[in-house]
């Protein structure tokens, strides 16, 4: 052996503590890595302090009659819970991946608006301050993270911090917004030569139209969100009951937001997924025009089923049976989605590296929480269901076990491309391990108790049959999976520094963020390589076989 | 047929699902659910089978470098994998729909068949008023009915958004102010049915348990007649004592105790409350011991509970225990 490494010692991409100035060069960046990675360590901040928040929940339910916690602490811990996983972590965490990864793989220098680029990371870290300083203001929202009116109005609240919910949720919610804007220009204007659209990676493409929706479902939000501040603030009345509102206005309202909300937190999962398995099994993704194409639908269709959240709301007959019907049909985009991946992955050569473990496990936990989500659009399913732990279960596999699996996936996948070394596989394995058994031990008991009548939200319960020790089941996993995302936090951290090199391409991918250096230098390409076909590096590499397009 | 399956799967977990206990707090399993919870089974099977079959099949061994066959798709295939599921799921909504529109126990906001409610429920944070308008009784958190018959209910709010669900009994319904909803309960035998709020109501969404009984015709009638005679006059020094504190302080202001002058409306109606299992909507059994620790610190039992502490003395409390232990 040589002493002299095959790949050679990267320059450090970005500013290190140590050096003079590191903390303004990050402040002042506009540099869309650096942004990526300002998202994806705020949002890993926040993911910590929502598991927090999750453990303390889970060791108060963990027996019958337990006084961990007082109701109204309780209170406060699920709705912040609830806020910060949507809103400072999974939708943030995603954006902040699509901001490091889609320049690079249409081979763009940077966002379309840079500068807007780091208004939106700001707007996300001072939406999340905002929200967190409630309580220190007298205490944390408490009414849930969809805030039904009036529990969410005066006299029913008693301190400020739905106030601190509408406020800081309307600063992150505009640099959302900004941020797709940004994603949408970026993608339209800055591809590769010869990168038509129907050669966009699919990453790229499900981001693409997850910015779509953002664009059309944040708004709503916002606009809600003053009402709500007005109401509250002002004692305007659109939401007063007693002035003749009716409360189901702010439901419709927030799930016209709300359920848009599900598909922005999982169509870039999507993304990583339709990226990751293809590159480890060796193979081109099955069926590209149906994964695509499909997304649209979903696009289109997640704006029309928002009134399955209210099927027990009275809301009229016709209705029901609309929001049904549209319901279902987002499931057959969805599952050609499914299919294609397990084609993509058959007769393939499956490489086993911690990455593809996190988008297989994708795959059969998405489709758990996906046939329950079927369930819950069944009108007279759901009203036998609805807000019991059967749906805390459910939405925990859709949003755990699919998208945050997924991004896990993602972080695997391309970390070695961020940082320049890989993390280590042997950690990565337990890392993974741990997640799965974890999450499975935590969240599919709660099927059982949802079916034996547990609702949710409630602080603590009465000792029935069973509950005491199905809720002791899912606290010990909810410890497992938390140990797990710890490990992750140390491979990183460890990785960082002590990794292998990873070199340009260490999993012999072929879309173009595999075609610099990693990491990238700060202009991204020295040059872009001819994009003929879906998968350019793959084309370069391996002539003999290269795409037809 | 229907308990021989999912339940029994369920049952194998420990959840004892296939046999409804006493109180029972469980979603029967029939009809369309049974087929919904199989097909649900049936896809996630499938998929779950074909990932690990992958796995297993086509893993790539230690050092193996070479490059699948480059398939990029098979338009019958997919075609297949989009039509078969769209069948599924249209027979899926086709028997939902069926089921909803003829079941007598559909919940919904119009009153089924036309039917005056048997029940109006008014939800409160954190109780449940019950009032039979048929019949001409109120009572409070708990509740009776006849066996084998669908009992209309119509659900109103008082204050902020709840929901009434009885799991073994039927739909759930939201308790919106301002509107009203209803749904059917039906009981198939005599029992007692744990119950809950569905909505998140606040503080003590937890403690906001209805209880029903469902008893036959008879026994319900015989209920029927004892809820509508006045509770026995106290006899007892002690609980004299506690009828006099009881109606010249607040006590009154809020809670209703049929033939004296306590008739407020936004505490439970404590008129038979010594006949009742539970004290606070579920919180506690109705015992010596227990109703003594809630009337000394409500709040201690039921936090953020809308009763406040009053500080009663050892006396006081004492009093009070015995008169509302003779409201029977």
């Amino acid at each position: 052996m040589s002493d002299v490494p095959l790949i050679p010692e990267h320059a450090t991409q970005f500013p290190q503590v140590k050096r003079m100035n590191a903390l303004l060069e990050w402040v002042a960046t506009v540099d869309h890595k650096q942004i990526g990675m300002m998202y994806l360590f705020g949002t890993f901040f926040f993911l910590l302090v929502g598991g927090v928040e999750a453990l303390l929940m889970r060791i108060q339910l963990a027996q019958p009659n337990e006084h961990f916690l007082s109701p109204q602490d309780y209170n406060q811990l699920f709705t912040m819970h609830g806020i910060t996983m949507i809103f400072l972590v999974v939708m943030p965490m995603l954006l902040g991946l699509a901001n490091y990864v889609v320049p690079l793989q249409i081979g763009a220098r940077d966002m379309a608006y840079p500068r807007l680029n780091a208004l939106s990371v700001w707007m996300f870290y001072f939406g999340g301050m905002i929200l967190y300083a409630s309580f220190l203001a007298g205490g944390a929202p408490d009414a849930g993270w969809f805030a039904y009116v009036p529990l969410s109005t005066p006299p029913y609240t008693t301190n400020v911090g739905m106030d601190y919910y509408g406020i800081g949720l309307l600063v992150s919610g505009i640099g959302t917004v900004a941020t797709a804007l940004n994603l949408v220009a970026t993608i339209f204007l800055y591809r590769a030569p010869g990168m038509t659209m129907r050669r966009l990676p699919l990453f790229t493409w499900m981001v693409l139209f997850n910015s779509f929706i953002i664009l059309f479902a944040m708004p709503a939000l916002n606009a809600s969100l003053v009402l709500l501040l007005l109401d509250r603030m002002l004692g305007a009345h659109f939401f007063d009951v007693l002035a003749g509102a009716s409360p189901l206005l702010w439901q419709h309202y927030f799930w016209a937001f709300g359920h848009p909300e599900v598909y922005i937190m999982v169509l870039p999962a999507w993304g990583i997924i339709s990226e990751v398995v293809p590159v480890y099994s060796r193979k081109p993704i099955f069926g590209y025009g149906a994964v695509a194409g499909s997304t649209i639908a979903i696009a289109f269709l997640s704006f029309a089923v928002w009134g399955h959240h209210m099927f027990t709301s009275g809301m009229g007959t016709l209705s029901d049976l609309l929001f049904s019907g549209a319901s279902l049909m987002i499931a057959v985009p969805t599952g050609i989605k499914i299919f294609n991946w397990i084609a993509t992955a058959w007769k393939g050569k499956i490489h086993f590296t911690t990455s593809m473990l996190f988008a297989l496990a994708f795959i059969v936990q998405f489709t758990v929480g996906g046939v329950t989500g079927v369930q819950f659009g069944i009108v007279p399913f759901d009203r036998l269901t609805t807000d019991t732990y059967y749906v805390v279960a459910h939405f925990h596999y859709v949003l755990f076990g699919g998208t945050l699996f997924g991004l896990f996936a993602g972080f695997y996948y391309w970390f070695p491309k961020a940082f320049g070394r890989m993390l280590s596989e042997r950690l990565g394995k337990w890392n993974f391990w741990l997640m799965f058994v974890g999450f499975n031990t935590a969240f599919f008991v709660q099927h059982a108790l949802g079916w034996m009548g547990m609702t949710r939200r409630i602080w603590t319960y009465p000792d029935y049959p069973n509950w005491g020790l199905y809720n002791m089941i899912s606290t010990v996993g909810s410890f497992i999976l938390a140990a797990g995302v710890l490990l992750f936090a140390y491979n990183v951290w460890h990785s960082a520094r002590h990794g292998e090199l990873a070199g340009e391409n260490p999993w012999d991918a072929w879309t173009l963020e595999w075609a610099t250096t990693s990491p990238p230098p700060h202009y991204n390409f020295d040059q872009v390589p001819p994009v003929r076909s879906r998968r350019p590096l793959w084309d370069l590499n391996h002539p003999d076989m290269a795409d037809k397009d | 047929m229907a308990y021989l399956s999912i339940g029994t799967l369920l049952s194998l977990l420990g959840s004892g699902v296939s046999v409804p206990a006493a109180d029972s707090n469980i979603i029967p399993i029939e009809g369309y659910t049974e087929f919904l919870l199989w097909a649900s089974v049936a896809v996630a099977a499938l998929v779950g089978v074909l990932v690990i079959w992958a796995i297993w099949r086509y893993r790539a061994r230690a050092g193996d470098q070479e490059y699948a066959p480059q398939i990029h798709g098979n338009t019958p295939l997919e075609i297949g994998w989009t039509v078969a599921p769209a069948v599924l799921l249209a027979v899926l909504f086709g028997l939902a729909t069926y089921f909803q529109l003829t079941s007598s126990r559909s919940a919904g906001a119009g009153l089924p068949k036309g039917r005056p409610p048997d029940i109006i429920v008014i939800a409160h944070q954190f109780w449940w008023e019950f009032r039979y308008p048929k019949l001409g009784i109120v009572t409070a958190n708990e509740f009776h009915i006849p066996v084998k018959q669908d009992i209309v209910v119509q659900v109103e709010s008082d204050d902020v958004i709840h929901d009434l669900w009885m799991p073994a009994l039927g739909e759930k319904m939201d308790a919106v102010p301002g509107q009203t909803n209803y749904e059917v309960l039906y009981a198939p035998k005599p029992g007692s049915y744990n119950g809950a709020c569905a909505e998140y109501c606040g503080a003590e969404h937890a403690w906001m348990r209805p209880y029903a009984v469902a008893q036959t015709p008879a026994e319900f009638r015989r209920w029927v007649r004892h809820e509508k005679t006045l509770p026995a006059k106290p006899t007892s020094q002690l609980a004299k004592a506690g009828e006099k504190y009881f109606m010249s302080n607040t006590c009154i202001d809020c809670h209703t105790i049929a033939g004296t002058k306590a008739n407020g409306r936004v505490a439970p109606d404590l008129t038979h409350f010594g006949s009742r299992k539970f004290i606070g909507a579920g919180v506690m059994t109705n015992r010596t011991q227990n109703l003594k620790a809630f009337l000394k610190d409500p709040q201690a039992v039921k936090p953020g509970i809308l009763m406040p502490d009053f500080h009663l003395s050892d006396q006081q409390v004492n009093e009070l225990t015995a008169y509302l232990e003779g409201l029977k």
